[in-house]
C-alpha cells in the first residue's frame, strides 16, 4: 500500500464521518476550504512542489496527485449540491401543498348540491 | 345508494385533462362518493367545467407531479374523516363502477389494487404491456409484493393504511414507492381485475420503458442518501 492510497482512503472516510457529525461539519468544511485556497495558490506559484509530494506519497507525477485530490473534492461537493437541491425541492413541494390545502374549495358539505341523488 | 357516503373519498390527481374531465365526473357522480379533485398546476382553468359538480377542488399553484397530488388529496380526505380512500385517474381510463368492486373485495385487507391484466378483455398495446411489466418487476424487487399491474392508478385504501402514505417521490416513481411504504407497514393487499379504457386520448400519454429505469435510479439514490 502506498502512502497516497492510505491518504485518499483516510480522506474519504473522514468525509463520510464528517457528513454524520453535522455540527462540526461547517467548521471542518470552512477550514478545508481555506486550506484548499492556500494550497491552490501555493501549487500555482511552485508547481514543482507537487512532484516532491507525489514522490513522497508513491504517486508518479505531481499532476496525477493533483488530479486524485481534485477528484475526491469534486465528488464531495457534487454530493453536497445534490442533497441541497433535493432538500429545496422538498421544501417547495411542502409549501405548495400547504397552500393548496388552505385554499381548497369544498362543495362536499353543501346541502344544496345540484346533482344530489338522494331518493327522498 | 340514497345518501352520500361520507366514508368513501375518491382522490383524483388532475393535470390539463380538460377534454375528458367532464365525462369522468359524469361517470363518477352516478355514485355517492366524495370526489376530491387535486389540480396539479394545470395551465388551463376548469372552474366552468366543474361548477356543476359536487366535489372538493384543490389546486397546486405549480406542477409537482402525480405523487405529490395524491399525497395532497389523501391528506385532505383524512382531514375530512374518510374511512376509505380511492385513487382514480382523471384521464378516462378508469370506470367508476369498479370502485364498488374494490370496496366489496376489501374484507380485512388494507389495500385493494385494480389490475388490467387479470381481466383479459382490456386491449393492451404490446409495447405498453412491456413497460408496465417492467414496472411490476421493479416493484417486486423493492417490496416483495408482486402485483400484476403496479402502475394502475385505481386503488382503494383503508384510512389507517392511507395515513402512512407520504410520497417523497413527487413524480411517477410513486407507484414503486407506494409498494415500499406498504411493505414497511406490513400491509395486507389484494388485486382484482378492473377494466382500463384505452382511447386515443389516453394512449397519447404514458411512460416509456426508459422512464422505469430512471425511476429505479431515483429510488436507489434516495435509499443511499436518505433524502
Amino acid at each position: 500500500m502506498t502512502m497516497i492510497q492510505v491518504l485518499l482512503i483516510v480522506a474519504i472516510l473522514s468525509l463520510a464521518l464528517l457528513y454524520y457529525f453535522k455540527e462540526k461539519r461547517a467548521i471542518a468544511e470552512s477550514v478545508t476550504f481555506f486550506l484548499l485556497i492556500i494550497a491552490g495558490i501555493y501549487i500555482v506559484l511552485f508547481p514543482q512542489s507537487t512532484s516532491v509530494v507525489a514522490q513522497f506519497l508513491g504517486v508518479g507525477r505531481g499532476t496525477d496527485l493533483v488530479f486524485y485530490c481534485s477528484f475526491v473534492v469534486f465528488v464531495f461537493f457534487f454530493i453536497k449540491l445534490y442533497i441541497k437541491i433535493e432538500k429545496l425541492e422538498s421544501k417547495l413541494t411542502e409549501f405548495i401543498q400547504k397552500d393548496a390545502l388552505n385554499k381548497a374549495v369544498d362543495k362536499l358539505d353543501d346541502e344544496k348540491s345540484i346533482n344530489n341523488i338522494s331518493d327522498d | 345508494m340514497s345518501h352520500f357516503r361520507n366514508d368513501i373519498h375518491v382522490v383524483m390527481p388532475f393535470f390539463n385533462e380538460d377534454e375528458v374531465i367532464e365525462s369522468v365526473l359524469l361517470d363518477l357522480e352516478k355514485y355517492p362518493y366524495n370526489i376530491i379533485l387535486v389540480d396539479d398546476g394545470s395551465t388551463r382553468n376548469i372552474d366552468k367545467i366543474i361548477s356543476n359538480f359536487r366535489l372538493c377542488y384543490i389546486k397546486h399553484k405549480i406542477n409537482l407531479g402525480q405523487g405529490a397530488a395524491l399525497s395532497t388529496g389523501i391528506k385532505y380526505a383524512l382531514q375530512k374523516g374518510a374511512k376509505y380512500i380511492v385513487t382514480f385517474d382523471a384521464d378516462g381510463q378508469h370506470r367508476a363502477e369498479d370502485i364498488e368492486r374494490l370496496y366489496e373485495a376489501l374484507g380485512d385487507n388494507d389495500v385493494v389494487f385494480g389490475s388490467r391484466f387479470l381481466n383479459l378483455s382490456s386491449n393492451i398495446p404490446f409495447a405498453r404491456k412491456i413497460v408496465l411489466k417492467t414496472g411490476c418487476f421493479i416493484g417486486y424487487l423493492v417490496s416483495g409484493y408482486y402485483l400484476t399491474d403496479s402502475n394502475n392508478g385505481l386503488r382503494l385504501f383503508t384510512s389507517q393504511m392511507a395515513k402512512n402514505i407520504q410520497f417523497t417521490e413527487a413524480r411517477m416513481a410513486h407507484a414503486v414507492e407506494l409498494l415500499w411504504i406498504l411493505k414497511r407497514h406490513k400491509a395486507k393487499i389484494k388485486e382484482i381485475p378492473v377494466k382500463i379504457i384505452y382511447n386515443k386520448y389516453s394512449l397519447s400519454k404514458g411512460q416509456s420503458i426508459l422512464n422505469s429505469i430512471v425511476i429505479l435510479k431515483d429510488i436507489v439514490l434516495k435509499k443511499i442518501f436518505g433524502v
